[in-house]
């Protein structure tokens, strides 16, 4: 019966993608972007359901198992605060921008404002990078439910590889508006499956304040943050969500956007609908503690099915399980679709191999590109025992690093390209460094501080995207003129007849 | 310091494109930021609020509270309100800092 309603709901998403292929107009800008024509509704869902993962749904139930309700402080209240932000001083303006020039894709726009095509294949290399980590906790993500919620009958790899399957065929047919749409499907049915697992869970526990009094007894620790989390910890957790500004998924959404105006909805419902995701999770994973106790590290991945299961009805835990597969295929589509976006314009069509290739071989090319990245993260996800929460985690810190980047583009006329790669350098450096450092500790605070790595790697990379800037000659003045009209002569002239061209 | 008055009205028709123009109807949401009427206290006011919100996630006080409302641990509930909070200024923000000026930067004004 489980897989019955699974089968029913990935049909629905099939049938989504395929019927937004009716609408398709056959260019390019159609169907990376969705000819720039979404509104309001579409685009807060699915800029909220690409942002949400597999991290926000299995990874904070399974930390808030090992560590509590504190999880929820450190990257959700957080992440309520920042990423509109994020999305108001940075969003609107990469829109904007994309949408004056044409850009497909965020490299397209770096490479133009500091005048540089290595940078702009380094940015491709990092960006690539730092994506697989992100893949690989939607493929881990699909996988573990699938298996957990069938009893173990279907192995962890089948369920992993009809996610993909599932993924890449409404991508390749639908593009980006059938990713929107499905995004937008699988958003709604996400958010009403974690306030209905929540509810029936709770109540089959005996109500849930029954259940929070019987942790007070038995885990009390876990509903304070207490020696779990530092003070340094939540002080610094505020940089994990500059991570949306970099993200190239989101970069596609935000293009696709048909105004700015279309943004106002998702930037004032953004931190609700975080809170609506986000406690369900916690809380189910705390719960989870009566139900289940002592599971070890990565085993608590599973916390949220294992409940589901025991507590649901066979229709019901389908459909809640169709839930969590909402949440992990709706960051695995977009991100699919950035990466074939980014090969196709900004390696294909930047290096001139259109000329050799039909507009339908370069297509292919970067679909058999995306289906590259997706099996060599496929081989990667049948050997990871780590938790989702913390490749999550190290995805985030290396996109949170590169943030100074996008800043100085958008805000810093001084910038340089010689600073953009040093910054650039910089986080891969950090990152790897930290990263390395990590695996032989199991944490993610530098010395037990509480201090998080992404922190150093954020601060560090702006620090020296300042100084190298300073200490390398100025932009040329036709680069800047076009990203900063109003420093032009022309411009500044005909207000106030002073040249007031800011560098 | 440019003044935004002085701009405005003798440069009409070419600062329309500078976003400094007068306008002839409201922009996208109905609220302009930039025209003479805008609170622009209430924009600064808002700037601070930020700052303190950011403070606020701190809550220190409340590390090892241990107290339950309605079954809620009263550091997640905390945090839950934290959310609302941020709600509120984003809407704050929409209303009164709007970047009007990029519906016109991308040709795109209503």
């Amino acid at each position: 019966m489980i897989l019955a309603v699974i089968s029913i709901y990935v049909l629905l998403v099939l049938l989504i993608g395929v019927f937004s292929h009716k609408l398709f107009r056959g260019t390019g800008e159609d169907y990376f972007l969705a000819t720039r024509s979404i509104g309001p509704f579409v685009l807060f869902m699915s800029l909220f359901g690409t942002h949400m993962t597999a991290f926000s749904i299995l990874g904070a139930s399974g930390e808030a198992y090992h560590e509590g309700i504190g999880v929820f402080a450190l990257l959700a209240s957080s992440s309520a605060f920042v990423v509109p932000l994020v999305f108001f001083f940075v969003g609107t303006r990469l829109w904007s921008i994309g949408k004056k020039f044409g850009y497909l894709t965020q490299i397209q726009y770096f490479r133009e404002r500091w005048d540089s095509d290595a940078l702009g294949l380094l940015l491709f290399v990092v960006l690539n990078l730092l994506l697989i980590p992100y893949l690989l906790i939607g493929l881990m993500g699909g996988g573990i439910t699938l298996n957990q919620i069938t009893g173990g009958r279907i192995p962890e790899w089948v369920g992993g590889l009809l996610v993909i399957a599932v993924t890449s065929t409404y991508v390749i047919y639908g593009g980006m508006r059938g990713t929107a749409w499905v995004n937008t499907f699988q958003t709604i049915i996400f958010m009403v499956c974690g306030g209905l697992a929540f509810v029936v869970i709770s109540d089959n526990m005996g109500g849930f304040q029954n259940a929070m009094q019987s942790i007070a007894l038995e885990h009390p620790d876990l509903l304070i943050r207490g020696d779990h989390i530092r003070p340094l910890q939540m002080l610094t957790s505020m940089f994990i969500p500059l991570s949306v500004g970099m993200f190239p998924h989101l970069f596609n959404h935000w293009l696709t956007a048909k105004r700015a105006s279309a943004f106002r909805q998702t930037l004032m419902f953004y931190p609700l609908a975080i809170a609506v995701v986000w406690v369900p999770s916690v809380l189910l994973g705390v719960m989870g503690t009566l139900n289940f106790p002592g599971l070890q590290g990565p085993a608590a991945n599973s916390i949220l099915i294992r409940m589901i299961e025991m507590h649901a009805n066979k229709v019901l835990a389908g459909i809640l399980a169709a839930g969590v597969i909402s949440s992990v295929m709706n960051s695995l589509d977009s991100q699919s679709l950035a990466i074939g976006s980014m090969f196709t314009q900004d390696i294909v069509r930047h290096y001139g191999f259109h000329d050799r290739m039909s507009e339908k071989q370069q297509v292919l090319y970067g679909r058999i590109f995306v289906l590259l990245i997706l099996t060599g993260t496929y081989i990667l996800s049948l050997f990871s025992g780590r938790s989702i929460f913390r490749l999550g985690i190290w995805s985030f810190t290396g996109f949170a690093g590169l943030f100074p980047v996008v800043v100085a583009a958008l805000f810093w006329k001084r910038s340089t390209k010689a600073g953009a790669f040093a910054c650039i350098s910089t986080v891969a450096i950090l990152w790897l460094y930290f990263f390395v450092q990590a695996g032989k500790s199991e944490t993610y605070t530098i010395g037990g501080t509480g201090i998080m790595p992404v922190a150093i790697i954020t601060v560090a990379s702006a620090v020296v995207m300042i100084v190298v800037s300073l200490f390398t000659t100025a932009p040329e003045s036709p680069v800047l003129y076009k990203f900063f009209p109003e420093s032009s002569p022309e411009k500044t002239g005909a207000i106030s007849g002073i040249g007031e061209g800011r560098v | 310091m440019r003044r935004r008055q002085d701009v405005r009205a003798p440069y009409g028709a070419q600062a329309s494109s500078l976003h400094y123009g007068p306008r002839t109807s409201s922009p996208p949401g109905g609220y302009d930021a930039r025209a003479p009427s805008t609170p622009f206290a209430m924009k600064h006011l808002l700037y601070i609020a930020l700052f303190v919100l950011f403070l606020l996630h701190n809550d220190l006080w409340l590390w090892n509270d241990e107290c339950l409302v309605a079954g809620i641990p009263s550091g997640l509930l905390y945090h839950i309100l934290y959310c609302v909070a941020s709600s509120v200024l984003m809407i704050g923000l929409v209303k009164f800092a709007w970047p009007g000026h990029l519906e016109v930067e991308s040709g795109d004004e209503e």
